[in-house]
């Protein structure tokens, strides 16, 4: 969507979609699990202990932080002596993207989801402002040629794979980031989450090499409206997004 | 002035956005002024749990750190 490919603000409306689903299954598991006394078992007598005297000591973890980040400084070294500088900045953009992902907690799949649970919209102003630089800074590196641009087909197909990977992201709890940072943090599920995720990519993009391109056209508002005209168009967009936001968080607080 | 908890609860292991859902239907059967606890780790706990009570009108009274990303939220019932 950054690069104004029209496939990108179809998937969008994809993902909105899926994820609504994903919390319409969300809630059905909350109420039938309710109804059959499920919930019980979350529910623990006022007073009782619940974390057992022996938790980890705090120190632990900021020192195996530490440890990490000393490893990934001598693997960088490695990578520039043997003249891959490039895969050495990549895992360097990594490690502090990950960083910032996790501390922000900035992910995609509850600046969706969130919009049908609580109607909590900070995450989706983030996504917004984030998609909004990305935009721009995506124009000024293509519009000077210094990268191509990335436009993919875009048809049904399209919306029906947002639909899927929203509803997904929802159920498995993460989308591609999310998972990652979850995975960082020792979220067993979502180690089970990333595999299906590599799984499902590596079998697809085998499965569907052949057929991609026969899929309807790749669009890119660029070539269809210009610049003036796609960047107008997709700043729209976001502007419409955010007011939609918004509308759904106070009309949220007013239902309470 | 320290208030009882008149329920706990444990959502320790639950993902976005059970944490959420199970705290804001545990809320919903309890009366104003009442005492919920609720014990969740992860990201969730850290944004989505004090977003969604804070959402839905309750005051969160205190967050305290049991463990590494193990918080424990005491809620009032709006």
């Amino acid at each position: 969507m950054s690069g104004l490919s029209l496939s990108g603000f179809v998937i969008f409306f994809g993902l909105a979609g899926g994820a609504a689903t994903g919390v319409f299954l969300a809630r059905w598991r909350l109420r039938r699990e309710i109804r059959s006394g499920a919930v019980g078992m979350y529910e623990r007598k006022p007073g009782e202990a619940i974390i057992e005297a022996k938790a980890r000591p705090r120190w632990r973890q900021p020192v195996i932080a530490l440890v990490v980040a000393l490893v990934a400084l001598a693997v960088l070294e490695i990578f520039v002596t043997q003249g891959e500088t490039n895969l050495g900045i990549f895992m360097l953009f990594g490690l502090v993207f990950g960083f910032i992902l996790q501390r922000s907690g900035f992910c995609m799949t509850a600046s969706f989801r969130d919009l049908f649970t609580t109607g909590g919209g900070r995450l989706a102003r983030g996504v917004i402002v984030a998609i909004a630089v990305a935009m721009l800074g995506f124009s000024i590196l293509v519009a000077t040629g210094l990268k191509q641009p990335f436009v993919l087909p875009v048809g049904w197909h399209t919306l029906v794979g947002g639909w899927l990977f929203g509803l997904g992201m929802v159920v498995a709890g993460g989308c591609a980031t999310g998972t990652l940072f979850r995975v960082g943090e020792g979220s067993v599920q979502m180690m089970f989450a990333l595999l299906g995720a590599i799984l499902g990519a590596s079998l697809f993009s085998v499965l569907l090499k052949t057929v991609e391109f026969k899929m309807g056209k790749g669009i890119w508002l660029v070539d269809s409206l210009g610049w003036q005209g796609a960047l107008w168009v997709g700043f729209a967009f976001l502007g419409v997004w955010f007011l939609i936001v918004q509308w759904n968080e106070m009309r949220r607080k007013k239902l309470r | 002035m320290m208030e009882k908890a008149s329920a706990v609860l444990d959502l320790r292991g639950e993902l976005c956005p059970y944490p959420a859902l199970y705290a804001g239907a545990r809320l919903k059967r309890m009366t104003s002024g009442e005492i919920l606890e609720v014990v969740a780790d992860g990201l969730c706990a850290m944004e989505g749990l004090p977003d969604a009570i804070s959402q839905a009108g309750h005051k969160l009274l205190k967050v305290e750190t049991l463990a590494n990303g193990i918080y424990r939220y005491t809620i009032e019932v709006a």
